[in-house]
C-alpha cells in the first residue's frame, strides 16, 4: 500500500520528475480555471444572474465575509491567496469521490508547499501593511530576547499546518484501507463520507489559520497605531489645558 | 522520505500559478460584478431617494403654492366683498340722490302743476265771473238802461276836463272832423239827433257822425276819433275789473313765492 502519491512517478529527468501529485494538482488547477473561465466569461451585473455565477458569488462572498470577520480588515488583498488555499484544498479533497483520483493533499510535499506559502505570505503581507522596519520590529517585542521564540513560533506553526493537513487527509485513506480489511462491506462507505467531511473541515481550518497568521502580522501594526493615536490624543489633551486657563 | 523537495517546489509554483489564474478568472470578475451590482443598486436607491426627495420638495412647493393661492383667494374675496360693499353703498347713495332728485323734480312738477292749475283756475274763475256778469248785464241791459247810460255819458262829456276836451278837439281836426259813435243797441233817430246836437254843441258844427252797434260794450257808448276814444260802458268797467283782478292774483303769487 502506498503512503505517498509522490512515489508514483511517471517521468524523471535528473531531479526533475513528474509524479501523480503534480499531475492531480494540474488536474484540479485545470478544472478550477476552466469552470471559473466558463462562468466569468459572461457575467451579469443586472438583477438576473446564472446559477453558476450565483454559486461562485455565494462562495466568494462567504470567503470575503469570513476573512473580514477573522482579520477585521478589508478582505480585498487577502482574498486571492486565502481563497485559493481554501478552494484548492476543498476541491482537491472533494474530488476523492471520483474513482481513480487521489487528492494531492494526500502528499506531505503538497501540504508542506502550501504551508511554506503561508510562511512566506505572512511576512509579505506584514511588510506590505506596515513596512519592512515596522514588521521586523514586531519580532523584537517586548524585548530582543524574544526574537528566537518568535522565529521558533513561525517555524512550528508552519510545520503544524503542513502536518495537520497531510495527517488528516492521509489518515482518511489509511482508515479506509484498514477498515476495508476489517469490515469490507458497509463501513468503508461511511468512512468515505466522513473523509469528505474531514477534507472540507481541513480546507476551512487551513484557510482560517492562514488568515489568523496573516492578520496577526498586520494587526500588530494596527494596535501600535491605535496606541500612538491614544498617546497623541492624551498629549493633545494635556496641551489643551493651559490654553483653557 | 515523505517530502520530495522538488515536488514541494513544483507545488509552490503550481499554487502560485493557481492563485494568479483564479485571481484573473474568478475573484477579479466576480468581485467586480458584485461591486458593480452593489453600485447599481446603490445608485438606483440613491436615484429613488433623490426622486422621493424631489417629489417631497415638489409636494411641499405645491402645498405652499396652494396655500398662497388660498390666501390670495381669501384676500381677493375680502377685497371683492369690500369693493362690493363700497359699490353697494355707492349705488345706494346714488339711488338716494336720484330718488331725492326725482322727488325734488316731482315736487317741483307738482308745485308747478298746482300753480298752473291754480292759475288756470283763477283765470277760468275770472272768465266765468265775467262771462256771468256780462250775460247778466246783457240780459239786464235794454233800451231804457241804454238811454240812462247815454245821459250819464253826455253829462260826463259835458263835464270833461278842459285839457282833455282840447286833446279831443285836436284829434278831431286831424281826422278831418270824422267821429265814430258805437253803442250796444241801435239808437232811435231822436236819440241820435240828441247826441248829434250835444256833440256839435261841444265841438262845433260840421262834424260827420257815424253810428254803429257793438255787442262788446254790453251797455254804454263809445266815441272814437282816429287816435282817441271816450267810452262809458259796463264792458269797459268789467275790463278794468278784470285787469285789476289779474293784477291782484299776480301780487298774491309773488308774495307766495317769496
Amino acid at each position: 500500500m502506498e503512503i505517498s502519491l509522490d512515489s508514483l512517478v511517471f517521468w524523471r529527468w535528473g531531479p526533475v520528475l513528474l509524479n501523480a501529485t503534480i499531475l492531480y494538482t494540474w488536474l484540479v488547477m485545470a478544472l478550477l480555471t476552466l469552470i471559473s473561465w466558463l462562468v466569468t466569461r459572461k457575467l451579469s451585473t443586472g438583477p438576473k444572474i446564472s446559477r453558476w455565477q450565483n454559486l461562485l458569488e455565494v462562495l466568494v462572498a462567504a470567503m470575503r465575509e469570513q476573512i473580514r470577520q477573522i482579520s477585521q480588515e478589508d478582505p480585498g488583498p487577502y482574498l486571492p491567496f486565502i481563497g485559493t488555499l481554501f478552494i484548492f484544498i476543498s476541491v482537491a479533497n472533494l474530488l476523492a469521490v471520483v474513482p481513480g483520483y487521489h487528492p494531492p493533499t494526500d502528499s506531505l510535499s503538497t501540504t508542506a508547499a502550501l504551508a511554506l506559502c503561508v510562511l512566506v505570505a505572512v511576512p509579505i503581507y506584514g511588510i506590505a501593511q506596515q513596512g519592512l522596519g515596522g514588521y521586523l520590529s514586531h519580532y523584537l517585542k517586548p524585548t530582543v530576547l524574544m526574537l528566537p521564540f518568535h522565529l521558533l513560533s513561525e517555524m512550528t506553526r508552519t510545520l503544524a499546518l503542513a502536518v495537520r493537513l497531510f495527517g488528516n487527509v492521509m489518515s482518511g485513506a489509511m482508515i479506509g484501507a484498514i477498515l476495508l480489511a476489517v469490515a469490507p462491506l458497509f463501513f468503508p462507505l461511511i468512512m468515505q463520507l466522513l473523509e469528505l467531511l474531514i477534507g472540507q473541515v481541513q480546507a476551512f481550518i487551513f484557510a482560517v489559520l492562514a488568515t489568523v497568521y496573516i492578520a496577526s502580522a498586520t494587526q500588530a501594526h494596527e494596535e501600535r497605531r491605535e496606541a500612538v493615536l491614544q498617546s497623541t490624543g492624551a498629549k493633545d489633551r494635556v496641551g489643551d489645558q493651559p490654553k483653557e486657563d | 522520505m515523505l517530502i520530495n523537495w522538488f515536488v514541494v517546489a513544483a507545488q509552490i509554483v503550481n499554487f502560485l500559478i493557481l492563485v494568479l489564474l483564479l485571481k484573473r478568472f474568478l475573484y477579479g470578475p466576480i468581485v467586480q460584478a458584485m461591486a458593480a451590482r452593489e453600485e447599481r443598486i446603490a445608485s438606483q436607491l440613491e436615484a429613488a431617494r433623490q426622486k422621493k426627495e424631489d417629489a417631497e420638495q415638489e409636494e411641499a412647493d405645491l402645498r405652499q403654492k396652494m396655500r398662497s393661492l388660498e390666501d390670495q383667494r381669501q384676500e381677493m374675496l375680502v377685497q371683492a366683498e369690500g369693493e362690493a360693499q363700497a359699490h353697494k353703498e355707492n349705488l345706494f347713495a346714488q339711488a338716494r340722490e336720484e330718488v331725492a332728485a326725482v322727488r325734488q323734480k316731482w315736487a317741483e312738477s307738482v308745485k308747478w302743476q298746482k300753480e298752473a292749475f291754480l292759475a288756470n283756475l283763477k283765470q277760468r274763475l275770472a272768465q266765468e265771473i265775467f262771462a256771468i256778469s256780462r250775460r247778466v248785464l246783457q240780459e239786464l241791459g235794454d233800451l231804457e238802461v241804454e238811454e240812462r247810460l247815454l245821459q250819464v255819458f253826455l253829462e260826463r262829456l259835458r263835464q270833461l276836463a278842459p285839457e282833455e276836451r282840447q286833446a279831443l278837439q285836436e284829434s278831431l281836426q286831424e281826422a278831418g272832423g270824422e267821429l265814430a259813435i258805437s253803442t250796444a243797441f241801435p239808437l232811435t233817430p231822436e236819440t241820435r239827433e240828441k247826441i248829434t246836437a250835444q256833440v256839435q254843441d261841444l265841438f262845433g258844427p260840421g262834424l260827420a257822425l257815424r253810428f254803429s252797434t257793438s255787442s262788446e260794450l254790453l251797455a254804454g257808448i263809445e266815441i272814437l276819433t282816429s287816435s282817441r276814444k271816450i267810452a262809458w260802458s259796463l264792458g269797459n268797467y268789467l275790463d278794468t275789473l278784470e285787469e285789476d283782478l289779474s293784477q291782484a292774483f299776480e301780487d298774491i303769487d309773488k308774495s307766495e313765492a317769496a
